[in-house]
């Protein structure tokens, strides 16, 4: 639990190639089904305060109460994700802490010092996000996700999938 | 056009092989509710709410028609959050391919 965020509800992976990745998390580590959103541009989307066109796929699934994210940036525009694997690293990037009151957080945070690296939305105005700078090594990343709105639904979905699983249909192609 | 005269034409332009062994229930949040069956072959629409619907679909009535007449993207709309979902994500993302979007343009 953090003191200024609340629980960790996900980890968020960078991958080059999120297809071969959840062919590992499905064979390898038993983890699925996955959703799979092959073009996913978020609206209003900035780097350090700059527009950006990044582009990306990105996988969900659960183990347990935790999501998994795997992102896999498509083009060359900045955002964070690129940054990271511009340093050569693949893997963990991101802990994501989700909220209904995601304005008072984020307020929060900046109060205390926290600088954004990048920001944008997802599924209209309640589903903002934003990615602060404060990394100390690889995974340590804090994304701020505000799920009050269509991400909370879906969210819910990718769990409740989780725990019915069976194995079967390990790839389910949303978008 | 009217949202309840769109979905009026829902049934006629269902798919057979589509919906072929499908059995759904759709409630529709739009400017008055609606909800879809899906069961044996054959989709029929009601005013109302569903008792225990798969999926809950929210939008405005354009969109919704839009989207399952096959002019806009219901993921796109989902993204935009123009659309919204509570329940079966992948029957909501299924659920304009039981439709000729032919007979609904």
């Amino acid at each position: 639990m953090s003191r200024i965020f609340g629980a960790v509800a996900q980890n968020g992976y960078v991958v080059r190639d999120i297809h071969a990745a959840m062919r590992h998390w499905t064979e390898v580590m038993g983890v699925g089904p996955w959703f799979f959103f092959e073009r996913v541009k978020p609206d209003n989307f900035t780097y350090r305060g700059q527009p950006s066109g990044m582009e990306m796929s990105v996988a969900l699934a659960n183990s347990g109460d935790q999501q998994i994210e795997l992102i896999q940036q498509l083009n060359d525009e900045p955002s964070m994700y690129k940054d990271f694997l511009d340093r050569g690293l693949e893997g963990l990037q991101h802990v994501a802490y989700w909220t209904t009151d995601y304005q008072a957080v984020y307020d929060k945070a900046l109060g205390l010092g926290f600088r954004v690296g990048h920001e944008g939305q997802v599924g209209g105005p309640q589903g903002r996000f934003s990615y602060f700078d404060a990394e100390a090594h690889p995974g340590t990343v804090i994304e701020l996700s505000d799920i009050s709105g269509n991400k909370r639904s879906l969210f819910e979905f990718v769990k409740k999938s989780a725990q019915q699983w069976d194995g079967s249909n390990p790839i389910r192609h949303f978008g | 056009m009217h949202i309840a005269d769109f979905l009026n034409r829902l049934p006629a332009a269902a798919k057979p092989d589509a919906i072929d062994g499908a059995q759904y229930s759709v409630q529709l949040a739009l400017s008055e509710p609606f909800h879809l069956q899906i069961q044996d072959g054959v989709v029929s629409v009601q005013p109302g709410d569903a008792p225990a619907p798969d999926v809950t679909l929210a939008a405005e009535d354009a969109d919704l028609i839009a989207i399952l007449s096959g002019r806009t993207s219901g993921v796109m709309a989902y993204m935009a959050g123009k659309l919204q979902i509570d329940g079966d994500l992948m029957l909501a993302k299924q659920l304009p391919d039981f439709f000729d979007s032919a007979k609904l343009a």
